[in-house]
C-alpha cells in the first residue's frame, strides 16, 4: 500500500503547479537594476579627449621645426651613416669679402657641398669641404624652406628634397665675389646632418660645432636669433566635443481641479527622487575672425531619477479552524470549529533607476572674446530632439507600479528646448583649445503630452567641459 | 521565449529574462515549496528566497541537468535551511505510536492535488521533509542523510512513520467527507 501511495503522490504531484501570484513575486525578488554610470562614463570620455588633445600637444611640442638658434643646435652629427652620399646641399653665403678668418674650417657636414666661386671638389675618401663660397638668402630645415633677412652673411641649408651635384658646392651671391680662404671641414665619417639653421656670420668668423666625430679644431661660428615662422593658416572650421553635467529640477503637475490626481502627482513626487542629468555632444562649427561663431552635431542626454516604493498587499482566504469555544456552566468546553478568515500580508519594497534618454541636434550661436590664449564665448541656441526613450518603473493613479515604457503618457518624436552657457576656453595649441563652463538648459515644452493626466518638465544647470580642434 | 534564451537573458542580467523566469517556473516551483512548509506563506517566502538565489547563482550554471531540476533542487535547499537540523532529532525520538490504517485507492484517486498536499503539509519537519526527498525527489536514505544531517536508519524510520501518519490523516479527512456528504 505504501508504495501505492507513494506512486499515487507522485502522479498527482510530480507535476502539479499551485496557484501563486507571479507577478507579485517578481516584485519582491526582482532584482535591483544597475545603474548605468553615464556620468562617470562621460567623464571618463571628456578626460580621455582632453588628455588625448593635451598628449598630441606635447608631442608636438616635443618635436618642434623651430628655425632659430645657434649652430649647436642646429648641427649635430650621428656616426654610421654615410655623409657624402646624402642629397642635401648646402650653400653658405656671406656678404663678407675679407673679414673671414683664414683657416677657419666650415662644419658642413652629411652634404655634398662646392663653391661656385672656386669649384673646390670634395672627395668621399676625405670629406673635406673647401670654404670659399658666396651668400643666399635661403635657409631651408626638414625640407620646408623658409626665407630670412640677412644682415650680414647667411647660412644656408637645404637639407634633404632638392637635386644636388654630389660633392660639388654651389655658391651663389649677387656680388660674385668670396674672398674668404678657409681650410676644408673635417667631417666625420657617417656624419649626418640633422637639423639646419640660418646663421650671420660675423667678420671675425669662428665657427664652433659641436657633435659627434666633429674635429676640435673647427672655428667658431655665431649663430644669430633667427625671426620666428610665419604664423600657420588657420582653418575657421572647428570640431568641438562637450560633456555636461547638470542639476535637474523637475516640474510634475497634475490638474487642479481633480483630487485624485493631485493626490497621485504627490505619491509620485514622494516616491521619485530627481537625481541629475548627464549629455555628450559633438559638433562642427565656423569661427568668424570678428569672433562670432556658430556650430551644430549630434548630441545625447540622459536625465536620471530614482524610483522607491514599498507596497502591503494582504491577502484574505478561509480555511477550516476553531471558530468558537462554549463554555457551560459545568466548566465543560465545547470546541466549534468551521470556516475562519485567514489574513497573509506581504511588503515588498521596489527600487529602480530611471532614465529618459533622448538623442538631440544642437543648434548653437555665440561670440567669441579672445585675449592671449584665454577666451570667453558666450554661447545660446536651441536642441531639437530627435528622439525620447523612458525605462523605468512609476506608480499608477491606482498605487500599482508601471513599467514606463509601456505608458503612452510622454513625448518620445521630436521637440525642443532652448539651451545657453557661456564657456572659459584656452589655447594649449594654435590648434587645440580646451573649455569649462557653465550650462542652463530650459524645456518650454512639457515632457508629457497634453492626453497624459499630469504634466511633467525637467530643467538643467551644470557644467560643461569640452576640447575644440581647428580643422586645416 | 525558450529556455536557453531564458538562461542567456539571465545571465546577461536582463530583467526581461528574470521576469519570464518568475512566471515561467514559479508555479511548479511552489508546489514543490509548499510540500517542504507547514503552509503557504511559508511556502511563497521559500519561494522567494529561492529565486533571489537563483538569480545569484545562475551566472555558474552549466547546462549538464535538466534546468527545472536545478531549480527545485535550489528551492528544496532554500526550504531545508529553514529549518533547525535538531528538530529531524527530536521528532524522531518523540514518535508516538502510530496506527498502520491503510488507504483504499479509490479514496486516493478521488483526492486532488491541493488535498494532498495539505496533509503532507501538516506532517512533523522530518517526516514531511524526509517523505518528499524520497518519495518525490528520488533521493536515496543515504543522500537524505547527507542533506538533513541524520542518519540513513532514521531516514527510514521517518520515511515509514510518514507514511503512515500521512496514511491516517488522508483517512481522517476521507472520513470527514463521507460524513459531510451523508449528513
Amino acid at each position: 500500500m505504501s508504495n501505492e501511495l507513494d506512486k499515487h503522490i507522485n502522479a498527482k504531484l510530480g507535476k502539479y503547479e499551485s496557484a501563486v501570484d507571479a507577478e507579485a513575486l517578481w516584485q519582491a525578488v526582482r532584482p535591483p537594476r544597475r545603474r548605468r554610470p553615464f556620468g562617470l562614463v562621460l567623464l571618463l570620455a571628456a578626460l580621455l579627449v582632453a588628455g588625448a588633445g593635451s598628449g598630441w600637444w606635447l608631442r608636438k611640442q616635443a618635436n618642434p621645426v623651430s628655425a632659430s638658434g645657434t649652430l649647436e643646435q642646429a648641427v649635430s652629427f650621428e656616426p654610421g651613416t654615410d655623409n657624402t652620399s646624402s642629397s642635401a646641399t648646402q650653400t653658405l653665403a656671406h656678404k663678407t669679402s675679407s673679414a673671414a678668418a683664414p683657416n677657419s674650417v666650415v662644419p658642413i657636414l652629411d652634404v655634398p657641398v662646392s663653391t661656385q666661386a672656386d669649384k673646390a671638389p670634395v672627395t668621399n675618401e676625405d670629406k673635406r669641404i673647401p670654404s670659399s663660397f658666396s651668400t643666399s638668402n635661403t635657409a631651408s630645415a626638414n625640407s620646408a624652406e623658409q626665407t630670412f633677412p640677412s644682415h650680414a652673411s647667411t647660412f644656408s641649408k637645404e637639407a634633404e628634397g632638392l637635386p644636388t651635384t654630389p660633392g660639388v658646392a654651389e655658391a651663389a651671391h649677387p656680388d660674385g665675389v668670396v674672398s674668404t680662404e678657409m681650410p676644408p671641414v673635417i667631417a666625420a665619417p657617417n656624419s649626418k646632418l640633422l637639423h639646419t639653421s640660418t646663421v650671420t656670420l660675423l667678420p671675425n668668423l669662428e665657427f664652433l660645432a659641436v657633435g659627434q666625430g666633429v674635429q676640435p679644431q673647427l672655428p667658431n661660428l655665431v649663430v644669430a636669433e633667427m625671426p620666428s615662422a610665419p604664423k600657420q593658416k588657420m582653418s575657421p572650421w572647428f570640431v568641438q566635443a562637450d560633456a555636461y553635467y547638470y542639476k535637474l529640477s523637475r516640474d510634475l503637475t497634475a490638474p487642479n481641479d481633480s483630487v485624485n490626481l493631485s493626490r497621485w502627482a504627490a505619491a509620485r513626487r514622494g516616491t521619485e527622487t530627481v537625481l541629475e542629468a548627464t549629455a555628450a555632444e559633438i559638433t562642427l562649427g565656423y569661427h568668424h575672425k570678428k569672433g562670432w561663431q556658430v556650430r551644430a552635431g549630434l548630441g545625447f542626454t540622459q536625465l536620471n531619477t530614482a524610483f522607491a516604493y514599498t507596497a502591503t498587499t494582504t491577502e484574505v482566504d478561509s480555511i477550516e479552524g476553531l471558530q468558537m469555544l462554549v463554555f457551560y456552566p459545568d466548566n465543560s468546553v465545547d470546541s466549534i470549529y468551521g470556516s475562519v478568515a485567514r489574513y497573509q500580508t506581504t511588503t515588498y519594497r521596489n527600487r529602480t533607476y530611471n532614465s529618459i534618454r533622448q538623442w538631440e541636434l544642437p543648434v548653437m550661436g555665440g561670440y567669441r572674446f579672445t585675449q592671449g590664449k584665454l577666451n570667453v564665448l558666450l554661447e545660446a541656441g536651441i536642441r531639437l530632439q530627435l528622439q525620447r526613450k523612458l525605462e523605468g518603473d512609476l506608480l499608477t493613479p491606482a498605487e500599482e507600479i508601471l513599467d514606463w515604457s509601456t505608458t503612452n503618457w510622454y513625448r518620445t518624436g521630436f521637440g525642443y528646448s532652448l539651451q545657453g552657457g557661456v564657456q572659459l576656453g584656452y589655447s594649449v595649441s594654435p590648434r587645440v583649445s580646451l573649455s569649462l563652463g557653465a550650462s542652463v538648459r530650459y524645456a518650454p515644452q512639457n515632457y508629457t503630452r497634453s492626453t497624459a493626466p499630469f504634466a511633467e518638465r525637467y530643467q538643467m544647470l551644470g557644467a560643461q567641459l569640452g576640447v575644440q580642434y581647428r580643422l586645416r | 521565449m525558450t529556455e536557453s534564451e531564458i538562461i542567456r537573458g539571465c545571465q546577461r542580467g536582463k530583467a526581461k529574462y528574470q521576469k519570464e523566469l518568475v512566471l515561467r517556473y514559479s508555479p511548479q516551483l511552489m508546489t514543490v515549496a509548499g510540500r517542504y512548509c507547514r503552509d503557504d506563506h511559508a511556502a511563497r517566502d521559500v519561494l522567494q528566497e529561492a529565486f533571489i538565489k537563483v538569480f545569484r547563482a545562475i551566472d555558474r550554471y552549466e547546462p549538464t541537468g535538466a534546468f527545472p531540476a536545478w531549480l527545485r533542487r535550489i528551492v528544496i535547499n532554500a526550504a531545508l535551511q529553514t529549518k533547525d537540523k535538531a528538530s529531524y532529532q527530536r521528532e524522531q525520538t518523540n514518535l508516538d505510536a502510530v496506527a498502520h490504517p491503510l488507504v483504499a485507492p479509490n479514496v486516493l484517486s478521488q483526492m486532488g492535488a491541493e488535498e494532498l498536499i495539505a496533509p503532507i503539509q501538516q506532517l512533523p519537519d522530518g517526516f514531511r521533509d524526509v517523505f518528499n526527498l524520497y518519495v518525490l525527489e528520488g533521493y536515496s536514505h543515504d543522500e537524505i542523510a547527507d542533506m538533513l544531517g541524520i542518519a540513513p536508519g532514521t531516514s527510514r524510520s521517518q520515511l515509514v512513520r510518514a507514511r503512515q501518519k500521512l496514511q491516517a490523516m488522508i483517512l481522517q479527512r476521507a472520513k470527514e467527507c463521507y460524513v459531510k456528504r451523508v449528513g
